[in-house]
């Protein structure tokens, strides 16, 4: 049987559609293909698919003095070639996938997935990241902690679309992403962890913790990142229990065939500790 | 272009001018294979893990297993096919052949199409650029070695050609 699909000859028309039908938005469809596919190639949908990533008013980087909205269906390889997407941010986009996939996948199809291991939602959380959802009806902003709500759903309406993601500039002096997955290219993360933060007269400030595939969704520990901004490393570091305490209890990471659970915890843990331990030489 | 079981696109393939009309939710893969009989084009993992249906749109690498027709509509794709009447075809196939890089060659014309994609890029790739850039092509023949190996004398023997 021929799947219905629908291809918008531009952003109205799109959301037109969406107002009307039960629609299945692809952009990159490097997640969607390989869900739909069955091992002879056919793909199934079960409803009529959309197509995004023609559009250009869903495509590109704009950016003022405080900070850089991305267009959902900007290809994730398009990111990391333009000069004013933070290295953070990059840093995690160059983790996902391959080349051949980055040319594909967007950054609106890896937020709109909502898988747990998504490789740029730790990043986007730390910095903080707004959304903005759009319908026939008009627009609306969400931030990204409040979009993604268990694994594969979000809060978006099933009139609207993902249109942008904005982000601040942020100043750091401090950052790292670490992926941890069965080899260090093109591979699904076991877990992830971003830090990234200030320093100021040697002590620790404005650091944000986020943690990616350790619990249903993407994950902020915001009272970890509460009790050591305006410490030194190693006060924080002395009390280490503490930060483990608050991991150990928000986390909730679980066995499945990429790790178990108590190997996603403790390096989890060690990977924080390592950031922190960074802040000591300045 | 709307019709809900038919769609029509325009391309280039392989430098010819190609009017598709048929069902929009193929796999490009399948496209390439049954329509246009281009059997360079391999079916691996079929989930964008191991690059054998590696092809060139407007020169970027893509997996042709991942697509459908309309991510190339008014676009320009090359395959193994198109591509082996290049010059710099010629000087990676003899790389290979001097590194030891195919054995039983299922992955090569994959392999062939991301070390095109990368010289394009960068002419010069370091060690680590090279396997980071294919990380997404897999052999399991070779142990990656020998096709680092001659990614790196294409590179070189093809200097000024890239």
């Amino acid at each position: 049987m021929v799947n219905a699909f629908y291809y918008p000859r531009s952003l109205n028309d799109a959301l037109e559609q969406l107002s009307k039908n039960e629609i299945l938005l692809i952009a990159g469809g490097t997640d969607l293909v390989v869900k739909n596919s069955h091992w002879t190639g056919h793909m199934d949908f079960n409803k009529t698919l959309m197509p995004l990533s023609h559009l250009p008013a869903l495509r590109g980087i704009s950016t003022d003095d405080t900070s850089v909205t991305i267009f959902a269906a900007t290809s994730l390889n398009t990111i990391l070639e333009h000069q004013s997407v933070p290295d953070p941010i990059k840093q995690a986009i160059r983790s996902i996938g391959s080349e051949s996939i980055r040319n594909l996948g967007t950054l609106g199809g890896n937020i709109c997935n909502a898988s747990p291991a998504g490789d740029s939602l730790p990043a986007l959380l730390g910095y903080d990241a707004v959304l903005t959802l759009q319908s026939v009806q008009g627009k609306r902003m969400v931030k990204l902690a409040d979009f993604i709500h268990a694994p594969g759903k979000t809060r978006i309406r099933p009139d609207e679309l993902l249109l942008s993601v904005t982000i601040p500039k942020l100043s750091y002096d401090r950052y790292r992403f670490s992926k941890i997955g069965q080899r260090k290219g093109c591979a699904i993360s076991k877990l992830s962890v971003f830090g990234i933060g200030r320093i100021e007269n040697g002590l620790i400030s404005d650091i944000r913790l986020s943690y990616g595939a350790l619990g249903p969704v993407p994950l902020r520990i915001t009272d970890a990142e509460r009790f050591m901004n305006r410490k030194s490393a190693s006060e924080v570091l002395d009390n280490w229990d503490i930060i483990e305490n608050s991991l150990e209890t928000q986390l909730k990471p679980i066995d499945d065939l990429r790790s178990d659970a108590a190997y996603r915890l403790e390096v989890a843990l060690n990977l924080t500790k390592e950031f922190i331990a960074s802040f000591t030489h300045c | 272009m709307n019709s809900e079981n038919e769609f029509s696109i325009v391309f280039s393939l392989n430098g010819d001018e190609i009017h598709y009309l048929g069902d929009p939710t193929r796999r490009l893969l399948n496209v390439l294979r049954e329509d246009y009989h281009l059997t360079g084009v391999k079916e691996g993992c079929g989930e964008g893990e191991c690059g054998a249906c590696a092809i060139l749109v407007d020169g970027h690498l893509y997996n042709s297993c991942l697509m459908m027709p309309y991510q190339i509509n008014h676009k320009s794709v090359l395959t193994i096919e198109g591509f082996r009447e290049s010059k710099r075809f010629e000087i990676i196939s003899r790389a290979f052949e001097a590194a030891g890089a195919v054995q039983c060659g299922f992955c090569t014309p994959g392999m062939v199409m991301a070390t095109e994609a990368l010289l394009r890029k960068n002419p010069h790739p370091l060690r680590d650029e090279i396997a980071r850039f294919m990380s997404g092509n897999l052999c399991r023949c070779t142990g990656y070695d020998m096709i680092i190996k001659a990614v790196m004398i294409a590179s070189e023997a093809g200097d000024g050609l890239w």
